[in-house]
């Protein structure tokens, strides 16, 4: 009972600092994300979320062939491209949850990711996914099917990835 | 090719206006606006068109056709659905999936057609007070919009998919029977929720809205109605935004349709929140309230023999033997039914990641799976959803979801398990994150038992919307009377799934079309 409402009480400070550094730093730090978007140029996506949905990627889809970061690439691509297309207001609650995965303070506290996307191993993403599916917080449990939901839509919606998995498409109708 | 009624009509003259190619604001002047083209304003449109008013339909979607139908997942979210098919209730627990396109719903369906069950109708009877809502006044109804749509017994066997429901059913002495379908030359294959691409399916797209074209309606697409203008009493405009050709972002351009008389059939979320941008009167603060959804659970189970259930007509086997079959319903109802299986469709319910997650994806051809359709809004504790607003004015639907109705999940799951290893299955994976793989009934009994039924861990779904409209001659219970006009403005109509007291207790599209249908001609003669 202490841990939960321990827990609860870390949540409610992060979440609120998280506003106001928002708040404080939010201009500047995207400007700061855009120095790092060499070739790609993406419409919703900063360079931080690239290395994030890097690292998460290949823990969430797990394949039995490893994925090349060329294939990675095309996921994020593909999550970019579904992102834009939803309504804003999903595209601003979906902002919210990657800084709050990507601010160091949130990420530890949140989700339990000790070290910058680049460098988190892969047992240490697998065990932030599995407690977050089954967080006490619904609102964690929300996030991680919006995160589930994002990349594997972006992943089994490529024809390319249907092979492994016995699907032969669409019926050929003429 | 396969002909497409809408090419060739837009070749022939019909008239479309698609608002992301404006460059200016616009002002248009008709008798009759109608908005929304799924089953209640499609049929609504062809009726009013038909009748010598000159009709305008208002679309948030875009206007796409068979042409447009490769049977993929990756256009047809983004493209015909209602938030790229992301659209969740307010607290994410329940997904939706909702039509945005022209056609609306009926263009995506999975062709299942029922009448309103008589159980409702007596129900409606009983607690609200309708008028001409009986079997027998809504019969020859029935029977016009079944000639229209096309809806006739199938005479082609199930998919494996559904006639493992049926046998696993019958083992258990579960009844179950066959579904009509709305299609004329069915190829039966299976992809129906994408869009049909052989214009079989008999969609508002290839039947009322071509009908309400020819007889000269224009059509407006990309167009979201944001507001009705009020003043003595009356509807005067509807001004609307024209979307960017995403339809997520304004373009910045305005549509103002100037009307004598306003159709709102902008569906069950949709309705409602016009209504509350627009101001509308409501004294009793009904509307939105009441929105119903037909909460789906979900049951996977891995067959020993190739099921491929993404192939052949999606919903062919129905039962309803979980159905309450007496007006006071003591816990809550289910329809159990089969879903079609698609990769994104699947890969994104499962609700698990990386090994858990793979095996299953890797089963894809071996998969069978039921769904269970909960039929909301017959007991005190079953009052279904609220639509609201959100800071950007778009709608929302508060849906919460009491022990009453998570009894009736909880029973879906173990209903299904059942069945589904009475059918041979191998393994069984009720879709829900406390859920693991089960190889025997009794495994499987004993687990779910013990499901926290909480939100977010049973994945719950819905693909029908119905409320927050009520209609009724009682202004205390409806915000709409029984000819679906407006209880305060009386040349605002709506017309569409949200004028129902409670859920259908079946998929809906019947159910809309012909009551659109009884209303519009009753609307259509009262017009001078």
């Amino acid at each position: 009972m202490t841990n939960r409402r321990t827990f609860l009480k870390i949540t409610i400070t992060s979440v609120l600092m998280l506003g106001v550094l928002r708040f404080a730093l939010g201009p500047f730090a995207l400007l700061k994300e855009k120095k790092y978007l060499l070739n790609k140029t993406y419409n919703f996506l900063t360079a931080k979320d690239h290395l994030m949905l890097t690292a998460i990627i290949p823990v969430m889809l797990k394949t039995s062939i490893k994925l090349n970061i060329k294939e990675i690439n095309k996921i994020i691509n593909n999550i970019d491209i579904t992102i834009y297309g939803l309504p804003l207001e999903l595209q601003k609650e979906l902002r919210e949850l990657f800084t709050i995965l990507q601010f160091p303070v949130t990420r530890r506290l949140l989700a339990q990711v000790w070290s910058p996307w680049s460098q988190t191993k892969e047992n240490e993403i697998e065990s932030f996914l599995n407690s977050w599916r089954k967080s006490k917080l619904s609102l964690l449990r929300g996030a991680y099917q919006g995160l589930n939901e994002l990349i594997f839509a972006s992943y089994y919606s490529q024809p390319e990835s249907w092979k492994s998995i016995g699907y032969d498409g669409p019926p050929k109708i003429l | 090719m396969f002909n497409d009624p809408i090419t060739k009509g837009l070749k022939s003259g019909w008239k479309h206006q698609d608002a992301s190619r404006l460059n200016d604001h616009i002002h248009y002047e008709c008798d009759v606006a109608v908005i929304g083209t799924g089953a209640g304003g499609g049929i609504a449109s062809e009726i009013l068109a038909k009748s010598g008013l000159s009709v305008a339909l208002i679309e948030e979607g875009p206007l796409k056709s068979s042409t447009d139908f490769k049977m993929l997942e990756s256009d047809a979210y983004p493209d015909l659905y209602q938030e790229s098919a992301v659209r969740t209730t307010k607290d994410k627990s329940i997904k939706i999936l909702q039509g945005k396109t022209v056609g609306g719903g009926t263009t995506i369906n999975w062709t299942t057609s029922f009448r309103t069950p008589q159980l409702t109708l007596d129900y409606w009877n009983k607690h609200f007070s309708i008028q001409g809502a009986s079997e027998q006044e809504l019969l020859s109804w029935f029977e016009q919009i079944e000639k229209k749509l096309g809806i006739s017994k199938w005479s082609v066997p199930p998919n494996t998919n559904n006639s493992l429901l049926a046998k696993g059913a019958k083992k258990l002495g579960i009844k179950t029977h066959s579904i009509n379908r709305n299609v004329r030359g069915c190829f039966n294959l299976g992809y129906c929720g994408l869009g049909c691409p052989t214009n079989a399916k008999q969609s508002m797209l290839v039947t009322a809205i071509p009908e309400a074209l020819k007889n000269g309606a224009k059509l407006f697409t990309r167009t979201r109605a944001k507001k009705l203008i009020f003043s003595d009493g009356k509807a005067q405009s509807l001004e609307c935004d024209a979307l960017n050709d995403n339809g997520t972002h304004l373009s910045g351009k305005k549509v103002i349709i100037h009307a004598n008389l306003f159709v709102l059939s902008a569906g069950a979320i949709g309705s409602p929140a016009l209504l509350l941008r627009s101001g509308a009167p409501d004294p009793y603060q009904l509307i939105g309230k009441r929105t119903f959804l037909h909460p789906v659970t979900i049951s996977g189970a891995i067959m020993p023999n190739k099921v491929n259930a993404d192939l052949g007509a999606p919903q062919t086997i129905y039962s309803d033997d979980f159905i309450s079959k007496s007006l006071e319903e003591k816990k809550a109802s289910y329809k159990l039914e089969c879903p079609p299986v698609h990769p994104v469709l699947l890969s994104t319910v499962i609700g698990a990641h990386g090994m858990t997650h793979r095996k299953i994806m890797e089963k894809m051809s071996y998969l069978q799976v039921i769904i269970s359709l909960q039929r909301d809004g017959f007991h005190p504790e079953s009052i279904g959803g609220t639509v609201k607003l959100k800071d950007d004015l778009t709608p929302t639907l508060d849906y919460p979801i009491t022990k009453y109705m998570w009894d009736g999940f909880k029973r879906s799951l173990l209903t299904m398990s059942e069945i589904q290893f009475a059918a041979g299955a191998v393994k069984v994976f009720p879709i829900h994150r406390g859920s693991q793989e089960y190889s025997s009934w009794n495994d499987a009994k004993a687990a779910i038992k013990n499901f926290p039924m909480k939100k977010l861990y049973a994945q719950l779904a819905s693909a029908h919307v119905m409320g927050g409209c009520a209609m009724g001659e009682n202004q205390k219970q409806s915000v709409v009377n029984s000819n679906g006009k407006h209880h305060h403005i009386n040349n605002l109509y709506v017309i569409d799934g949200s004028i129902f007291p409670t859920s259908i207790g079946a998929n809906p599209m019947e159910s809309i079309a012909t009551f659109s249908q009884k209303l519009s001609a009753d609307l259509a003669k009262k017009m001078p």
